[in-house]
């Protein structure tokens, strides 16, 4: 899959081409082609499953949108917003889907960004997901004594019982974070790369190409 | 230089958050390069303080008064920045994976080296043999997060090994492993030693250390208690400074062994079984015959995520007034087993009942009235502002609130003098006494037990193993979860062992040990007492154990010795 082996800063420089250029087309036929290539890249990466449940999770937000649209604007215009906020999220989606954290974190370094802010990026999207796991947890344990932590307006009055332990959590995983981080020489100057990033004709072309097509609609 | 590879000199430290208090007092000691060292002691006594010392996290990570000194090759590690000791002396903290913070164990493996700027193809190499020296080659594209509590810590050693430390310092490595990891970490550990690294083990369970261990430590309320080679150290009564004594010594000492075996192999090589039976006294936990019909049971439960079979076909039933062991390696599915007995699983296929009810279609909320749940980590459920609102909440939210239950719930569980604490500053054994209070509160008729043993020092866990007794005479059934088998035998009449997501085995501590195809399926570790039980008792229905009363009493009193 071509469209996956390129340097995430190739993928970076496309996905930012790509953004704005659907942030400033107004047709609706140009929000629609400029959805085309994305929905091949989902289709091609096997990404289907989860590109509909983040679909799940945005048709709220779009549907909202959409109705405020209509209700102060006119149905032209909420169709284009409702189809731009699914255009913008989905770029969203293939980017994070086929870029890793530390790849583009790791072709930042690369370009000189700074180590700390690079592993900030990197380490707190790493812990995303412990994090999610801890709450799961959490409501399990709440759940397990009576607290009712099920989705649901009831659950307010006791989101201190996850919040308390996640928030206590989070210190102590920080705490433990720093003083790993800190005993395997990341305040060391003139640190290296496992992965070195390249960046190939195909990244130039593919960066080329999303720039012509981005023009066209923008222009057209 | 003075010739000693880490020296101590009357070092004393407290914590910048606690003001009268030292963590640490008059510590005065020296390790020698090839030395394995077992830092022993009581939750509380310093042992983590100390590591952190050792490795320079105190003071450069951790703020605090410091008084003396800690060298390391002759040099003071406050002399130097903490990124400049990492290929010196590496560290394993308690929680691995708090520790791991990279997306694949390869890129884990390679974070020291990228901090030492080699170029890939060393880094490469280097991960290859270490991954190789650790038997995680297959691991290396994984994400650290997901691996097993085992495999965590085997990466965490490796990220140490990976930079080619000297001196490795491990802070209770074996705290959250099943039997297999454990032989696999002492394995890895005793070649590491063999090779001339410096070992050292900071560990409350010294069963699992001292047979190779070279030097003993023994941490009391932050001072040094007892110093020098295992079998010296083990002469003294180490039971006034909260550690467990290990029962080849008791056994040794009670029969006049010169000297003591640390080890039940050394032991029943030296004794016949007559010998053995005069000084120990293996006690009968009397299995419940079936009452009636059962008060929890499964029929036929499966569970799978994805591609992934977490359960398949279990069959089980639980009567009234039993208590039940589920014992299994990491990952085995006992966990996801006990969470469909209050309906925080649904069965994806077939019935779980409890008390009757069908948890596919009883709401989590009333099934958490007849199966009190204790999870593994306290920390989950912990937020009120004391003790007293933290033993109430459920009661209160279920509407059954009783204030004279809560007084006596309470008085049970020794937690009259800390209602008015806030829960967060307890320790590890007050706050697992905590939770199992919360749960009994509401006075389930069965109370699941996840884990309960993790963390815990000696004296914790024999409190524990002292309530879980109570609870069973007065009819509660137990259902208690562990890879901990010492414990396991303690409180349960009957053991359930799962692998692979199935039950592979059921019956009397006695009958499971004996069964070695068994054993070797579901990776249990034989803890000593079980295989003295079964070489004295093999055919009874036996549990628990003890040692006579009236042994030679111990050595001496308390005090230090430096051997």
């Amino acid at each position: 899959m071509p469209a996956l082996h390129l340097d995430p800063r190739a993928k970076t420089v496309i996905a930012l081409i790509w953004t704005f250029a659907m942030t400033v087309v107004e047709s609706v036929v140009a929000l629609i082609i400029g959805l085309a290539p994305i929905l091949v890249i989902v289709y091609w990466s096997g990404q289907q499953p989860a590109f509909l449940r983040w679909l799940r999770l945005v048709t709220v937000m779009i549907a909202g949108w959409v109705i405020i649209a209509l209700l102060t604007l006119d149905w032209q215009i909420a169709v284009q917003i409702g189809l731009r906020i699914l255009v913008l999220a989905s770029i969203f989606f293939v980017f994070l889907r086929t870029t890793s954290p530390e790849d583009l974190g790791g072709a930042w370094q690369q370009m000189g960004v700074p180590f700390p802010i690079v592993f900030l990026l990197t380490a707190s999207l790493q812990y995303v997901g412990v994090m999610e796991h801890r709450i799961r947890q959490i409501i399990d344990a709440q759940r397990a004594r009576g607290i009712p932590l099920e989705p649901g307006w009831r659950a307010l009055r006791f989101y201190p019982a996850l919040l308390v332990p996640l928030l206590v959590q989070s210190l102590t995983a920080a705490e433990h974070l720093a003083a790993a981080m800190e005993v395997r020489g990341f305040g060391r100057s003139g640190r290296s790369q496992l992965v070195a990033y390249r960046w190939r004709y195909r990244d130039t072309v593919a960066v080329g190409v999303t720039l012509l097509a981005a023009s066209v609609l923008v222009f057209e | 230089m003075t010739g000693s590879q880490i020296e101590v000199r009357r070092f004393c430290y407290r914590y910048s958050h606690s003001a009268a208090q030292w963590a640490l007092r008059d510590i005065d000691v020296k390790i020698n390069a090839g030395e394995y060292v077992l830092l022993c002691g009581a939750s509380g006594s310093g042992k983590s303080t100390l590591v952190r010392a050792l490795t320079g996290l105190i003071p450069h990570v951790y703020d605090g008064v410091i008084e003396g000194s800690i060298a390391i090759d002759g040099v003071d590690t406050r002399a130097r920045p903490l990124a400049d000791w990492f290929t010196r002396i590496g560290v394993v903290f308690q929680s691995p994976q708090w520790q791991l913070f990279n997306s694949t164990v390869a890129r884990e493996l390679a974070f020291g080296l990228e901090s030492l700027g080699y170029q890939p193809a060393v880094m490469w190499r280097r991960i290859g043999e270490v991954a190789a020296q650790l038997g995680i080659e297959h691991l290396l594209e994984r994400n650290p997060q997901q691996l097993s509590a085992g495999e965590q810590l085997l990466v965490a050693l490796g990220t140490v090994l990976a930079v080619g430390v000297q001196i490795i310092v491990l802070d209770e490595p074996f705290a959250n492993l099943d039997g297999m990891h454990v032989v696999r970490v002492q394995t890895i550990l005793r070649t590491l030693h063999q090779q001339g690294v410096t070992v050292i083990v900071a560990e409350h369970r010294t069963g699992l250390v001292v047979a190779d261990a070279t030097r003993m430590i023994v941490l009391h309320r932050g001072q040094i208690a007892l110093d020098g080679p295992p079998l010296q150290v083990l002469a003294h009564d180490i039971r006034p400074f909260h550690l467990e004594p290990l029962l080849p010594v008791q056994i040794g000492r009670a029969l006049g062994l010169d000297p003591l075996p640390l080890t039940v192999e050394e032991l029943l090589a030296r004794v016949d079984q007559q010998r053995l039976a005069e000084v120990y006294v293996p006690s009968v936990i009397p299995s419940r015959s079936p009452n009636g019909s059962p008060l929890l049971s499964a029929h036929r439960l499966s569970c799978a995520i994805g591609q992934r079979q977490l359960l398949a076909d279990v069959e089980l039933h639980v009567y009234a007034g039993e208590s039940v062991a589920i014992v299994g390696a990491n990952g085995a599915g006992k966990t996801t087993l006990i969470k469909h007995f209050n309906g925080l699983y649904r069965p994806q296929r077939g019935i779980v009942r409890v008390v009757g009810r069908d948890t596919r279609t009883t709401p989590v909320s009333v099934l958490a009235r007849y199966a009190g749940m204790v999870f593994q980590s306290p920390d989950d459920q912990l937020f009120t502002t004391c003790v007293r609102d933290e033993v109430a909440i459920g009661a209160r939210t279920m509407r059954m609130f009783d204030p004279e239950r809560l007084a006596e719930v309470l008085r049970t569980f020794q937690l009259e003098q800390l209602a008015h604490r806030s829960p967060f500053t307890l320790s590890t054994g007050e706050k697992r006494r905590l939770t199992l209070a919360a749960a009994i509160m509401i006075d389930p008729p069965i109370l699941v037990l996840d884990e309960p043993t993790t963390g815990l020092d000696w004296p914790a866990r024999q409190a524990l193993a002292k309530y879980m007794g109570e609870q069973i005479a007065v009819g509660r059934t137990i259902v208690v979860v562990t890879h901990d088998l010492d414990f396991a035998s303690t409180v349960a009449s009957r053991w359930l062992v799962m692998s692979g997501g199935r039950l592979v085995a059921e019956g009397s501590s006695v009958d499971i040990m004996r069964c070695q195809s068994v054993i070797a399926a579901a990776n249990l570790m034989v803890s000593d007492r079980c295989r003295l039980t079964q070489a004295l008792r093999g055919n009874d229905s036996v549990s628990a154990t003890s040692v006579r009363q009236g042994e030679e009493p111990y050595a001496s009193t308390p005090s230090r010795s430096t051997g």
